[in-house]
């Protein structure tokens, strides 16, 4: 396979959701964003945070009509994780560690957007997932805009009335940890302009 | 009351609200930061969770988490290599020489010894990454500075990125890491054939399944030793069979139920065409759902998607009690 042909591969596994090539970018480039990470005051954890969020940041670019991977798939997800993480440090106190300016590696006008989503949509599955299965269930297909009535079949509730409450119930526990979930206040704090 | 508050908030996302009731919302956006703070929530959070592909990638993901949680940073295997293109030369014409010499020595003394051992992969690495000028950037590049514009200062890579054909793990791709998440219930994996035959389901090109519920290890509550067991997914079909059904099996970590094939649970799926053009390869979509009450107990299951004795996918899922 012809290196182009393997970065848009990659694009592909992101896009499907594949494993096997998902599989294949954590084996060829987590090490290397560990490295970076671990270079620069972060831990494997928090590298293997960035690394999450900047496939996701590649799945959302990668949507857009005007995609195009002008560059190698790595140093597309390198100056993303690389963003990422100095974006993490600005709101964080480390000391020992400074970035030295506050380029971003691409021009993009829209990169800060798409990295403050990455880290809210990490809040926000992150809390979705402490949800019980029921609830989870339940959330999902109410987020995808299924019918009320459609919703009780599947989820076996005895009503419409009984689906409602319940749906009620799950989005308020999930929206109260979200509020509580320190990283949450943080990306508040830090994005006046959201 | 919250709850009339919250369908009020969805129904101003979604565009349903109109009249007066659009008027004072949009007032009370404007003059109460907390409560705009509030709609954007939940419109960031529906539009977040709205995607059932991204779902899918975020599950995938946390699989791949899971599997690559011990990886370690990449080491520098290559460290007396220098950075300029002489020096990498140079030891390489010396690395090929000891090579040569050892080849020699060892195929005198052992001649038996594998093709492999004679190889350096780092070293080809390096010669092709050279040759190719691959675009990888050095992880220990400079930062960017205004004055490069933000460009990473390419230096000579110091390692390849040629992909290797094989994941560098040694942690079970169905299973992950063996940790049981409880010590009251034992979610070891038997000693059954089941989990080598989920591990090496081949990619299929005829029929592709995107299973969104239930995600990997997903725990699923028992409720009185009953499950409300949901399977939800799409079906890519490049050649529907006519006079074949798929069928879902689920077996549980007992070591003996998968080789006598005694299923908790089996079903013929039934899927539903999603209307619309036929592909450019003659796909066809489909989406199913299984939905049943079964009796099952805590622990560990494997489920398999088949046809005929085909397995087309497979995975496992927890089941807890309340």
């Amino acid at each position: 396979m012809s290196q182009k042909n393997q970065h848009q591969a990659y694009i592909n596994a992101i896009q499907t959701g594949d494993t096997k090539g998902l599989r294949e970018i954590y084996s060829q480039f987590l090490p290397k964003i560990i490295s970076l990470i671990s270079n620069n005051g972060g831990s494997a954890d928090d590298a293997q945070d960035i690394f999450q969020d900047a496939i996701l940041v590649i799945y959302e670019k990668s949507k857009k009509k005007d995609f195009k991977l002008s560059s190698g798939f790595y140093t597309l997800l390198y100056g993303i994780c690389r963003n990422l993480w100095g974006n993490r440090l600005q709101k964080s106190s480390f000391k020992n560690v400074t970035l030295t300016d506050h380029t971003k590696y691409t021009s993009e006008t829209n990169q800060e957007d798409a990295l403050l989503k990455a880290e809210e949509e990490r809040v926000f599955w992150d809390n979705f997932k402490k949800l019980g299965t029921d609830c989870q269930k339940l959330m999902q297909l109410f987020f995808e805009k299924v019918k009320m009535d459609e919703i009780t079949k599947i989820m076996g509730y005895s009503s419409t009335g009984a689906t409602k409450k319940r749906k009620f119930t799950c989005k308020e526990r999930l929206l109260s940890f979200i509020k509580t979930d320190v990283r949450y206040s943080e990306l508040n704090r830090n994005a006046p302009d959201h | 009351m919250k709850e009339e508050l919250y369908n009020k908030i969805e129904n101003y996302i979604n565009g349903q609200l109109a009249g007066q009731d659009l008027i004072e919302f949009d007032k009370l956006m404007k003059s109460d930061v907390e409560f705009a703070e509030e709609v954007r929530l939940h419109r960031s959070l529906q539009e977040s969770m709205a995607d059932p592909e991204k779902r899918k990638l975020r599950d995938s993901l946390d699989l791949m988490r899971e599997e690559f949680k011990d990886a370690k940073a990449e080491e520098d295997k290559v460290v007396t290599i220098g950075n300029s293109r002489q020096q990498r030369i140079w030891w390489m014409a010396a690395a090929s020489v000891v090579l040569l010499g050892l080849t020699w020595w060892f195929m005198l003394r052992k001649p038996d010894i594998p093709n492999e051992m004679v190889k350096d992969p780092e070293i080809e690495e390096t010669q092709e990454a050279i040759d190719n000028k691959i675009d990888e950037p050095d992880i220990n590049t400079t930062i960017p500075s205004p004055e490069n514009n933000g460009d990473i200062v390419k230096e000579d890579p110091p390692k390849s990125s040629v992909p290797d054909d094989e994941p560098k793990t040694n942690i079970d791709p169905v299973l992950g890491d063996p940790t049981p998440p409880s010590p009251s219930i034992d979610y070891f994996a038997a000693n059954s054939d089941i989990a080598s035959v989920i591990s090496n389901i081949k990619e299929q090109r005829t029929h592709k399944f995107n299973l969104q519920i239930p995600a990997t290890n997903e725990r699923i509550t028992t409720t009185n030793g009953t499950v409300a067991l949901y399977f939800k997914g799409e079906l890519i079909s490049f050649d529907y069979p006519e006079n074949e059904k798929f069928s879902l099996t689920i077996f549980d970590n007992q070591s003996d139920s998968y080789q006598n094939n005694k299923p908790v649970y089996q079903t013929d799926m039934d899927f539903v065409k999603v209307e619309g053009p036929i592909g450019f390869g003659g796909e066809e979509d489909f989406t199913f759902i299984v939905d049943q009450p079964v009796k099952m107990k805590e622990g560990l299951y494997y489920y398999l998607i088949r046809l005929s004795e085909e397995t087309l996918i497979g995975g496992t899922f927890i089941v807890d009690n309340q």
